[in-house]
């Protein structure tokens, strides 16, 4: 009878043993894929938000300059950092200082001088469980020739801008990418494109 | 003796239907989490079709007014670095800045089937009083130009621009596959007026 009893306590703890983990492991995911809903939903608005923003002109209506990173971050930084759960959220801008221009796509020059093509570039430059907001714009598009000229394709376009909310978010759960160095974050990569809204003096 | 035999013989079966039992619900444990999954997935994509056809909506009056598209225009490649799939020639350029706000927009490709690819049907990229400017394949946003209002803006009425994208979700490019056998469609429809300037 007391071996019986003693055989069913080991049973039920190797039961609780196999059990226990993977019962945590789904409740830890469940509370992990609510809070990536919450933080993508308002990664993708306010990456909706700053391109709307970003389609004006920097400083006057006539204007070729689009905003920088820094001024489209202090515009959706609120409705981003209210969202996010223990990740920190930066400007794609140089951390030691100096100006924040807006990147040009093919551009030369340091690491700042194009937006991150991954979330490993912010936390190589701002750390873990970080998301940077950066926008890049197109280079311009050629005049257009003058009639009787036929147009060329595209000419006179207005350049392209486009935001990134990029980076990794703090999580519960280690995510596919298992217990190294990317423990603890989920990578996200929300994009908005948009035409800017250019006037021609 | 008759009576351990018994006591073993019922131990070997609770071992038994403990196992069928495990058999059972770690693969359906496995599969509402995959379904789960899905589902957050499917949100996911909702989310960044709605903001990438509003996008593309407001997009369309960010071009020239009566601006055309020369020949041999293309856009909207269908992956990062592959050719453009889109001849927008003689479209009015609102369309292809429609389609380059979209495409641009929606970073879920790779998850995705575009109904063109589906079946040799023509996805129009604009639409204007319900026919079609131009078929153009492999597009999956159309944009009706609309006049509304007339009493209050006559004599034309009030120009509006709807757009409405639909995509597929394709589950069996994904790890998600095994539980997933079904591939649901995702649609959303955007408006937008001109803007008071015009560029």
């Amino acid at each position: 009878m007391l071996r019986r009893a003693a055989r069913r306590r080991g049973q039920a703890t190797i039961e609780f043993a196999f059990v226990a983990p993977l019962f945590f492991l789904c409740f830890f995911a469940a509370i992990d894929a609510a809070l990536w809903a919450i933080q993508t939903s308002a990664s993708v608005s306010a990456a909706e938000q700053a391109a709307r923003l970003a389609a004006a002109a920097a400083h006057s209506p006539q204007s070729e300059d689009t905003p920088s990173p820094a001024v489209l971050f202090a515009a959706i930084r609120n409705q981003l950092q209210q969202a996010m759960f223990g990740t920190t959220v930066v400007a794609w801008c140089d951390p030691g200082g100096g100006t924040c221009p807006t990147p040009v796509v093919g551009a030369a020059g340091g690491a700042f001088a194009h937006c991150p093509t991954s979330a490993q570039d912010v936390e190589q430059h701002f750390g873990a469980r970080t998301v940077a907001v950066c926008d890049e714009t197109s280079p311009p598009a050629p005049a257009c020739p003058a009639p009787p000229l036929p147009a060329t394709p595209r000419c006179g376009d207005p350049p392209t801008v486009t935001v990134h909310v990029i980076g990794f978010l703090a999580s519960l759960v280690p995510p596919l990418s298992g217990l190294g160095w990317h423990a603890g974050e989920i990578p996200i990569d929300i994009v908005a494109t948009t035409h800017t809204l250019r006037f021609v003096t | 003796m008759r009576r351990v035999r018994r006591v073993r013989g019922g131990r070997r079966g609770m071992d038994a239907q403990a196992i069928i039992e495990t058999a059972i619900v770690i693969p359906v444990l496995l599969a509402l989490v995959s379904v789960f999954l899905a589902v957050m997935v499917q949100v996911e994509v909702q989310q960044e079709m709605d903001a990438a056809t509003k996008l593309a909506a407001e997009s369309f009056f960010q071009a020239p007014r009566l601006a055309v598209d020369a020949q041999r225009t293309t856009c909207c490649a269908q992956q990062v670095g592959a050719p453009d799939s889109l001849d927008t020639s003689g479209l009015p350029k609102g369309c292809r800045f429609a389609a380059e706000t979209f495409y641009g927009t929606m970073t879920f490709r790779r998850f995705l089937v575009f109904p063109a690819q589906r079946g040799n049907g023509a996805h129009p990229l604009c639409v204007r009083a319900g026919t079609p400017v131009g078929a153009v394949q492999n597009s999956f946003i159309t944009c009706d130009v609309q006049f509304l209002d007339t009493t209050l803006n006559p004599p034309a009425g009030l120009q509006v621009v709807r757009c409405t994208a639909s995509a597929t979700l394709d589950f069996s490019r994904t790890p998600l596959a095994w539980a997933i056998p079904w591939n649901p469609t995702v649609s959303a429809t955007a408006e937008a007026i001109p803007p008071p300037f015009h560029q």
